[in-house]
């Protein structure tokens, strides 16, 4: 059986009330959250929207995204943003357009989309794992329309409220949407425990090496060998003893490592939080994404005066899913629940986006001007 | 077998395998999947075909797998019990895929 959001009433008005624009959907999360800790010094909306943009000194310009790896392009009856964070995304373009002509620049692939459906492109591109968001300027609406921003799947061992101050939480995560929810845990008071794998190093630690840091002040960091059974065995017993467990990965990679929670056979009160681009459910729970293609699957975009898309914001779907992630978990615990519970970052982007279009607001970028926003 | 062509998609014969062809040759070359042909998507098969004990690795989701001299590549888009081969030689699976340094 499946919970609603409905049944985390914090988190849930939270998600529901209208916000001017994002700092307030940001503030609105924080303040949850502050509720049940008011002592807790927990950071402003500035910081969790900007850090990152700021250490790095980026903003989106119109079509590109602000680290430039995301990019939106006119296709057939819309946009289609296709984020090339990874070299190895570059070498599935031919197989994907069907095409052996040269594809090694953005001017060439754009030329490429023009003519092309980008309903069948998303379609077949996501089927190959690539991050990839369609915005139908057709007039039908975003995929992620009618999802809750969380389902939450309860275990039979409901318990009194708890509280996070020496709570144990073990972070699988990487990038910053699953490291910036343990974080705000652990301002609240609890015990962070960063797990990384040697096979896949998270590869923010180069690329955003200040933030990276300070998501991760105060926790202990654990490298471990997945290959290595006795390790792998190692953190079957960390994720079975936490309180919290935080992951960012698609739902096959931990069950192919038999470090699912159907495998661990947890059997204490524990939150699991499932952090994924598009859900838990086939087929979305096979599709990949980051922080700005998502948000334009999501509709959480500005419309400039020509009627052209633009990105908001950094990686808009990370910090809204690390501030409303780490809320779902604290209003789970306040009620004494257990189990799965399933943020995508879609749901969140897209309830975000509705919470400013419910102010009567347009959706604008939440970095300054002044870096060209 | 019908020539590989960049983009081109191919099921097994003798297991849910699907893959979709990244790098193609010039050459002629007989990919198989589980010991036997691989097949347009399309294609009918018959019942009870079963995977060569010698091909039975088996392929996993949103792997690439390489020819032994790297002039053809796969990508797996559906798992299966078979392992691909080309012109008899198993392929190799790719590394893992790498976070990128900033999403």
């Amino acid at each position: 059986m499946m919970f609603s959001a409905e049944n985390l009433a914090e988190f849930d008005m939270a998600m529901s009330i209208p916000a001017d624009d994002l700092n307030a959907c940001v503030e609105q999360a924080v303040l949850g959250i502050a509720r049940g800790y008011p002592d807790a010094s927990l950071p402003s909306a500035d910081w969790v929207l900007k850090a990152r943009a700021t250490e790095l000194g980026i903003a989106p310009a119109g079509q590109w995204s602000a680290n430039r790896s995301c990019h939106l392009m006119a296709c057939e009856a819309g946009w289609l943003a296709v984020n090339l964070a990874r070299d190895s995304d570059w070498t599935l373009l031919n197989a994907w357009l069907e095409t052996d002509a040269r594809l090694t620049n953005w001017a060439a692939l754009r030329t490429v989309l023009v003519p092309r459906s980008g309903r069948d492109l998303l379609d077949r591109g996501r089927e190959m794992g690539l991050p990839l968001a369609f915005v139908d300027t057709g007039g039908s609406d975003a995929d992620e329309a009618e999802r809750p921003a969380s389902m939450m799947s309860p275990d039979d061992l409901n318990t009194a409220g708890r509280s996070l101050r020496g709570a144990k939480v073990v972070d699988l995560s990487a990038l910053w949407a699953g490291p910036l929810c343990a974080h705000l845990l652990h301002r609240c008071g609890a015990e962070v425990t960063s797990v990384s794998s040697v096979q896949r190093p998270d590869g923010s630690r180069q690329g955003n090496p200040v933030l990276y840091q300070q998501l991760r002040a105060g926790h202990e960091h654990l490298v471990l060998d997945f290959d290595d059974p006795a390790q792998r065995q190692q953190l079957a017993r960390l994720l079975a003893s936490a309180d919290v467990v935080i992951e960012a990965s698609r739902p096959r990679a931990l069950r192919q490592l038999g470090l699912d929670r159907e495998s661990l056979k947890i059997n204490n009160p524990q939150i699991w939080l499932s952090i994924t681009a598009y859900g838990r459910k086939p087929p979305a729970e096979q599709w990949v994404g980051f922080g700005d293609d998502v948000a334009v699957s999501a509709g959480l975009l500005h419309w400039d005066e020509r009627g052209h898309p633009q990105f908001v914001g950094d990686a808009i779907a990370d910090p809204l899913t690390g501030v409303y992630g780490a809320l779902a978990v604290v209003e789970s615990l306040a009620q004494g629940r257990s189990g799965l519970l399933d943020v995508s970052m879609a749901s969140i982007a897209r309830r975000c986006q509705q919470k400013i279009l419910a102010a009567g607001q347009d959706i604008v970028c939440p970095l300054s001007a002044a870096t060209s926003c | 077998m019908p020539k590989l062509k960049t983009g081109g998609r191919f099921k097994s014969a003798v297991c849910a395998g699907e893959i979709m062809v990244v790098t193609a040759s010039e050459d002629d070359v007989v990919l198989t999947c589980g010991g036997a042909d691989m097949v347009a998507p399309g294609t009918e098969v018959a019942d009870g075909a079963q995977v060569h004990p010698d091909h039975a690795v088996g392929i996993a989701m949103g792997k690439r797998y390489i020819s032994e001299d790297e002039t053809i590549e796969v990508l797996c888009v559906k798992a299966g019990d078979g392992s691909l081969a080309v012109n008899g030689q198993l392929m190799l699976q790719k590394d893992t895929k790498q976070l990128p340094k900033t999403d």
